[in-house]
C-alpha cells in the first residue's frame, strides 16, 4: 500500500497525516467450529482530505471493516486509530462520545429520525455533545447541499435524494475527522445518486473532509480518489483515480 | 387458517403475554370478588342455619313504623301472644326469647361500648335446642346471679369464668354478676361489637326490665312440616306479627347481616369492572400495535389468497386464544386474590364470619366468560383494521408508523368527542340540582364525558406532550425532546396507553375530592352553625332503647367558670300534619351561642322566646307541602293538637332534627323531661384539658353519658374517610397495575418497532444512558399525561358529585380539593410510567447497534 501524500497537491492544510488507520484488524463472529473470520488481518491507512471507497464481492467483509473503523463494532484483535486516538480499547461510552464529534455517518437507508425536522436531524449530533455549529460553516454546508428551503420539513416530506443530502449535511456539520458512508446511493435513482456522490466529492475537494465509503457500485466508487478492494477479509488490491470501467474490471477479476 | 393463527400465536407469544397478563389480573380480580363474596355468603348462611337448626317457626314483633315515643325498648312480642302460641297443637317446644339493655361496666366503672352503644343481655334458652351460641369455656348459668359473656368482650376486658362484673340494671343501679363461662355468638350485625351477656330468662327480665319477647321460637312435633306449623302459629298469634318458618328465619337473619356486606361486594364488583375496562384498553392497544408490526405478514396472507373474512377470523381466533388462556389463569389467580381481600377486610376490622376461600364454579364461569368476551371485543376493531390491509402492502417497504388517521378521521373523532362531551356535561348539569338521586345522572354524565376524552385523546396528546416537554426539553437537552417527539408519533397509541392510567387516577381523584369535601363540609358546618366544643349524649342501649340526660347536668355545667354556654336540646317524634317528624327544641339561652341553624327562608328568632312557631327542614317542608307563613298541626300526647305557624325553613341539621319548636311550646306539649343532648361551649382562652375536666366533672353520677369533643369528632371523621380512601386505593390498585403492564407493553413494542432508529441514534452519539433516559422520559410523559388528564377529570367530576351532595344537604361551604394529595397522584402516575419503562429501556440499551443497522 503506497503513500499518496505527495501526489495530492490540492489537498488543504492538515492533510497527509492518516486520518484513520487500521493495523492488523481481525474480526471473528461466533466461536468454535461455526466461527466466521470476517476480517483477517486488515492493515490500511486512510489519508485526511481524501475520498476512499471500499469495494469487494458480497461477504468480503467491507461492511464489517467499516463498522469496526467507525467504532460501531469491536475488533477481535488489532488496532484502529481515528485522528490519533486508539479506539479499540475505549469503553462504549467513550466510543459514543467520539462518534458524536469525530465521526459522521451516511447510511444506505433510514438515516433520519422521522420525528425530527431536517434541521433538527442535522443539528442532532452537535446537540448531543452540546456544541453549536459554526454559523459560517453551517451556511456553507447547507448552501452546498441546497437544503436552505427544506430545513423545516420532516423526513417523510422529503424525497429520497433530499433525505440523503440531509444525512450528508448532518455528517458534515460537526467537521468530523472521518465521514463514513455505507452504500449512500443504494436506494436512490441514478440522478439523485449522482448528486449525493458529487456532494461527497465536493466535501472532500472543497471542504477538506475525509470520506470513507463502502459501495458495490463501480460508478459510485469512481468518484473516489482511491479504491480499496477486499476479499475474504483481506485487502487484496487498490486503485487510484480509476474510472468505473477499470473498477468493474478489477471487481470481475476478484470475483473470478 | 387455524394453523397460520397458531403459528402466529407461537411467534408472538412473548408480546401477547403482556396483554394476557392484563386479562389475568382483570379476571383474577373479578373471580376473586365472586369467590370472596360467595365464601362470605355461604359462611353467613351456614352460621344462621346452624343457629336456627331446631327452630321450625318463629314469631317476630310487628314492624316498627310507629313514631318513637321515647320508650326504652323497641317493639316486642307480648306475653299474651307467647301464651297463645304455647297452646298451638304440634308445637312441642315454645321459647320466648329475650333481649334487653344491660350496660356492662369495665374495671374503672365506665360502660363498655363499641364507641356508641352499651351492652345487652340475652336469655339462655331453657330448651337447649334453641341455643344460638356456642359455649366456649365454663358452664351455663345455674342461678340468677350468673352469666356467660361473649368471647370478644371477654378477650377485650380480660374476663374469665369466675370473675365478677358490674352491670347497670333498668334503674341504673349497679348489679354484681358472676361470670361462669364464655360463649361464641358468631357474627351478628345486631350485636356486632357490643358486649353480650347471657343469663337465665328470669334474670334477664329482672335485670333489664323487658316486658315482652324479642322473638318466640317454636319447635314442631315430629312429622309436622315447618310450613304447617307456621300456619298454625300464625293463626294463634293473630295479625300484625311476623310469623316465619325456621328456614325463612335463618335466611332472613343472614340476609339482614349480608345487606351491608353486599353493599361492599357491589362496590368490589364495580372496581373489578374498572380493572377489566383498563385491561380491555391494554388489549386493544396491544393488538393494534402487533398488527401494525405484522402488516406485511397479513398482506402476504392476502396475496396468497386469504379472504378478508379469513384474516378477520384469524385475528379473532388469536384474541380468543389469548382470552381463554388469560381468563383460565385469572380464575386460578382469583382464589389467591380472594384470600388477599379476606386479609384486607379482616385488617380493616369488617367483622366477617370465618370462611375459607375455595375456587367456586360461579367464579370460574363468570371469569372465563367475561375475560374471553372482553378480550375478543377489545380485538374487534384491530381485527377489522387488519382486513383493510391491501395485499400490495406485502411488497412495499417498511410501513410508516400510525398516522393521524387522516383529516376525515380527525374530524369524525372531534365530532364524536364534542357530542359525547356535551352530552356528558349536560347530564351532569342536570343531575347536580337533583340531590342524591341525581348522583346516578352525574355518574352517567361522568362516564359519557370520559368516553369523549377517550375519543378526543389522540387529537390532544401530541400537543400536550409537546407542551409538557418544552420547558424541561430546553434544560435537559436532546433525549427529552426526542422523548416528547416519540410520544407524539403515534397519537392513537399514546392516547390509549395514557387513558389506562387516566381511569385509575381519575377515580382516585374523584373519591379524594368527595372525601375531602365531606370532611370539610362537616367541619365548617359544625363551626358555622353549631360552634360548640363538646357534645354530651346518652349512650344508646344495645337494643335500641333510648335515654335522656338529667337537666341538672346542664345546670351544673353553667356553674363552671370554664364553660361559656351549655345548650340543652330536647327532642320527640311527633306527627306534623300526619307525618312523623323528629321535633327538636333548644333552650332560649342556647340560640346563637351554640345552635344557629342555617335558614333558607324566614327566621328562627321567633322560636327563641316566643311561642306558636315552628321551623321545618327543607326536605320536611317539601314533604308536607308547606311554606313559611303556613300553619301546621302537631299531634301531642293524649290526643291533643297544637297549631303552629311555620316561621322559617332551615337546611342544616345537627341532631337529625326535621322541625324546631320553641322551648316553651315543647315543654307545654310534651311535658318537662330530660335533655336529648347538651352542647357545651368552653370559655374562650380556656385550655382544652381544663374545659374537658370541667365537663367531665359536671356529669354527676350518670355513667351512661358520653362526652364527645368536636375536635376529636372531626379527626375521627377524617380518619374514617381516610380509611375508606385507603380501601378504594387498594381496589383501584389492580386497575393501575394493569395500566402499568399496558405502558410497559406499549413501550416494549415501540422499542422493537424503532430498533433501527434507536441504533441510528446510538451511531450518531447517543449514549446508552441517554437512550435509557429517553425511553424512561417517554414513559414519564405518558404517566404524567395520564395523571394530569385523570386528575383534571376526577377533580371536575369530584366537584359535580360534591356539589350534588352539598345541594342535597341544603348548601353551605363549597367543594374542597386536596391539592397535595391530587398532586401526589399525578407524581405517582409519572413515577409509575418510569417504573414501567425500566425493562423495555434496559433491553433497548443492551441491543447491538450493528445488528440493527445491518438487518434489512
Amino acid at each position: 500500500m503506497g503513500e499518496v501524500r505527495t501526489e495530492e497537491p490540492e489537498t488543504p492544510a492538515g492533510c497527509g497525516a492518516a486520518a484513520l488507520a487500521a493495523t492488523g484488524v481481525v474480526k471473528v463472529y461466533g466461536a468454535g467450529p461455526t466461527a466466521v473470520r470476517a476480517l483477517d488481518g486488515v492493515t490500511v491507512d486512510f489519508d485526511g482530505g481524501a475520498f476512499t471507497a471500499i469495494m469487494g464481492p458480497s461477504g468480503s467483509g467491507k461492511s464489517s471493516l467499516m463498522h469496526c473503523l467507525a467504532g460501531l463494532d469491536t475488533v477481535t484483535s488489532g488496532s484502529i486509530r481515528i485522528g490519533g486516538t486508539e479506539i479499540t480499547r475505549l469503553s462504549d461510552r467513550a466510543l459514543t462520545l467520539l462518534r458524536r464529534t469525530r465521526v459522521g455517518f451516511v447510511f444506505q437507508s433510514f438515516n433520519l429520525l422521522p420525528t425530527l425536522t431536517a434541521e433538527q436531524n442535522i443539528r442532532l449530533p452537535g446537540e448531543l455533545s452540546g456544541t453549536e455549529p459554526d454559523p459560517a460553516w453551517w451556511d456553507r454546508v447547507i448552501g452546498a447541499l441546497g437544503l436552505a428551503g427544506r430545513l423545516r420539513r420532516r423526513p417523510g416530506e422529503l424525497s429520497g435524494g433530499e433525505q440523503q443530502r440531509v444525512a450528508c449535511a448532518r455528517a458534515l456539520v460537526t467537521r468530523p475527522d472521518v465521514i463514513f458512508a455505507d452504500e449512500p446511493t443504494g436506494n436512490l435513482d441514478t440522478a439523485a445518486g449522482g448528486e449525493v456522490l458529487s456532494f461527497l466529492r465536493a466535501s472532500v475537494t472543497e471542504l477538506g473532509q475525509t470520506v470513507v465509503m463502502v459501495t458495490h457500485d463501480p460508478r459510485a466508487a469512481a468518484y473516489a480518489d482511491r479504491v480499496v478492494f477486499l476479499r475474504d477479509g483481506r485487502i487484496v488490491d487498490e486503485l487510484r483515480d480509476a474510472d468505473a470501467d477499470r473498477i468493474l474490471d478489477e471487481l470481475k477479476r476478484l470475483e473470478a | 387458517m387455524l394453523r397460520t393463527t397458531l403459528a402466529g400465536l407461537r411467534a408472538h407469544k412473548a408480546r401477547l403475554a403482556m396483554s394476557a397478563l392484563a386479562i389475568v389480573l382483570g379476571v383474577g380480580f373479578l373471580a376473586g370478588v365472586i369467590t370472596f363474596t360467595g365464601a362470605i355468603r355461604t359462611a353467613f348462611f351456614d352460621q344462621f342455619a346452624a343457629q336456627a337448626r331446631h327452630v321450625d317457626a318463629a314469631v317476630r314483633p310487628p314492624r316498627d313504623d310507629r313514631p318513637k315515643d321515647g320508650g326504652r325498648t323497641g317493639p316486642v312480642v307480648p306475653a299474651s301472644v307467647y301464651d297463645a302460641v304455647r297452646r298451638v297443637p304440634g308445637a312441642v317446644s315454645v321459647e320466648g326469647r329475650l333481649a334487653g339493655s344491660a350496660p356492662l361496666l369495665d374495671r374503672r366503672g365506665r360502660p363498655v361500648t363499641d364507641g356508641d352503644a352499651t351492652g345487652v343481655a340475652l336469655d339462655v334458652p331453657l330448651d337447649p335446642r334453641f341455643r344460638d351460641f356456642t359455649l366456649k369455656s365454663g358452664r351455663l348459668p345455674a342461678a340468677a346471679g350468673e352469666a356467660l359473656v361473649d368471647t370478644d368482650t371477654a378477650a377485650q376486658q380480660r374476663l374469665r369464668p369466675g370473675d365478677t362484673v358490674t352491670v347497670l340494671d333498668a334503674g341504673r343501679h349497679r348489679r354484681r354478676i358472676r361470670l361462669v363461662g364464655t360463649m361464641d355468638i358468631g357474627v351478628r350485625r345486631d350485636l356486632n361489637g357490643l358486649s353480650v351477656l347471657a343469663l337465665q330468662p328470669d334474670a334477664v327480665r329482672r335485670l333489664t326490665g323487658v316486658s315482652g319477647y324479642s322473638r318466640v321460637d317454636v319447635a314442631a312435633a315430629p312429622g309436622l312440616s315447618q310450613d304447617a306449623l307456621r300456619a298454625l302459629v300464625a293463626r294463634a298469634a293473630g295479625p300484625g306479627y311476623g310469623v316465619v318458618t325456621g328456614r325463612r328465619l335463618a335466611h332472613d337473619l343472614a340476609e339482614q347481616d349480608l345487606r351491608q356486606t353486599d353493599l361492599i361486594m357491589r362496590g368490589l364488583l364495580l372496581f373489578a369492572f374498572v380493572a377489566l375496562a383498563v385491561a380491555a384498553i391494554v388489549i386493544y392497544n396491544t393488538f393494534t400495535i402487533l398488527l401494525t408490526h405484522r402488516l406485511r405478514e397479513l398482506a402476504l396472507l392476502r396475496c396468497v389468497g386469504a379472504t378478508r373474512r379469513q384474516v378477520f377470523g384469524g385475528v379473532l381466533t388469536e384474541a380468543l386464544a389469548v382470552g381463554v388462556l388469560g381468563s383460565a389463569l385469572g380464575v386460578a389467580a382469583g382464589t389467591g386474590i380472594a384470600a388477599a381481600m379476606r386479609w384486607l377486610f379482616d385488617a380493616a376490622g369488617a367483622g366477617l364470619p370465618a370462611a375459607g376461600v375455595a375456587p367456586s364454579a360461579p367464579a370460574a364461569l363468570a371469569g372465563m366468560a367475561v375475560g374471553t368476551i372482553t378480550t375478543c371485543a377489545a380485538a374487534l376493531v384491530p381485527a377489522w383494521s387488519a382486513t383493510r390491509i391491501p395485499p400490495v402492502a406485502a411488497l412495499r417497504a417498511q410501513p410508516a408508523g400510525q398516522g393521524h388517521g387522516g383529516v376525515r378521521g380527525r374530524v369524525a373523532r372531534a365530532a364524536a368527542a364534542t357530542v359525547l362531551g356535551a352530552g356528558g356535561i349536560a347530564l351532569t348539569a342536570a343531575g347536580i340540582p337533583r340531590g342524591e338521586p341525581g348522583l346516578f345522572v352525574v355518574a352517567a354524565g361522568g362516564g359519557l364525558f370520559f368516553l369523549a376524552v377517550l375519543a378526543a385523546a389522540p387529537l390532544f396528546v401530541g400537543p400536550l406532550a409537546a407542551a409538557l416537554a418544552r420547558p424541561p426539553g430546553r434544560l435537559l437537552g436532546v433525549p427529552t425532546r426526542l422523548a416528547a417527539a416519540n410520544a407524539r408519533r403515534s397519537p392513537g397509541r399514546t392516547a390509549a396507553t395514557t387513558m389506562t392510567l387516566t381511569i385509575g387516577v381519575g377515580l382516585m381523584t374523584l373519591f379524594s375530592v368527595v372525601a375531602a369535601t365531606a370532611g370539610h363540609y362537616a367541619g365548617t358546618e359544625l363551626d358555622r352553625h353549631y360552634p360548640v366544643d363538646y357534645i354530651i349524649e346518652p349512650m344508646a342501649g344495645g337494643t335500641g332503647g333510648r335515654a335522656t340526660i338529667s337537666p341538672s347536668v346542664a345546670g351544673r355545667l353553667r356553674d363552671q367558670p370554664q364553660v361559656a354556654a351549655a345548650v340543652e336540646v330536647r327532642d320527640h317524634t311527633a306527627r306534623v300534619n300526619g307525618t312523623a317528624l323528629h321535633v327538636v327544641a333548644v333552650d332560649p339561652a342556647g340560640y346563637g351561642a351554640g345552635y344557629r341553624p342555617r335558614m333558607a327562608s324566614g327566621s328562627a328568632d321567633a322560636l327563641r322566646t316566643g311561642t306558636g312557631g315552628i321551623a321545618l327542614l327543607r326536605g320536611a317542608a317539601n314533604r308536607l307541602g308547606v311554606r313559611a307563613g303556613d300553619t301546621v298541626a302537631v299531634a301531642l300526647p293524649a290526643h291533643r293538637t297544637l297549631s303552629l305557624r311555620v316561621v322559617g325553613v332551615f337546611t342544616s341539621r345537627f341532631a337529625g332534627e326535621e322541625a324546631i319548636v320553641s322551648w316553651r311550646d315543647f315543654t307545654a306539649g310534651f311535658g318537662p323531661g330530660g335533655d336529648a343532648e347538651v352542647l357545651v361551649k368552653a370559655r374562650p382562652g380556656v385550655a382544652a384539658p381544663a374545659s374537658r375536666a370541667a365537663v367531665d366533672g359536671s356529669l354527676g353520677a350518670d355513667t351512661l353519658l358520653r362526652v364527645t369533643s368536636i375536635a376529636s369528632y372531626k379527626s375521627r371523621l377524617n380518619s374514617a374517610l381516610d380509611q375508606v380512601l385507603a380501601l378504594v386505593a387498594a381496589m383501584l390498585g389492580v386497575a393501575i397495575i394493569i395500566a402499568l403492564f399496558g405502558i410497559a407493553n406499549t413501550l416494549s413494542l415501540s422499542v422493537i418497532e424503532r430498533t433501527r432508529e434507536l441504533a441510528l441514534l446510538r451511531a450518531l452519539g447517543l449514549t446508552r444512558r441517554q437512550l435509557r433516559r429517553m425511553l424512561s422520559q417517554e414513559a414519564l410523559l405518558i404517566g404524567l399525561m395520564g395523571g394530569l388528564i385523570g386528575s383534571a377529570i376526577g377533580a371536575g367530576f369530584g366537584w359535580a358529585v360534591g356539589e350534588t351532595f352539598i345541594r342535597a344537604a341544603g348548601g353551605g361551604s363549597g367543594v374542597a380539593y386536596p391539592i397535595g394529595r391530587i398532586g401526589l397522584y399525578v407524581a405517582l402516575a409519572a413515577l409509575a410510567g418510569v417504573v414501567a419503562a425500566v425493562f423495555p429501556a434496559r433491553r433497548a440499551a443492551r441491543a447491538s447497534v450493528i445488528s440493527a443497522l445491518t438487518d434489512p
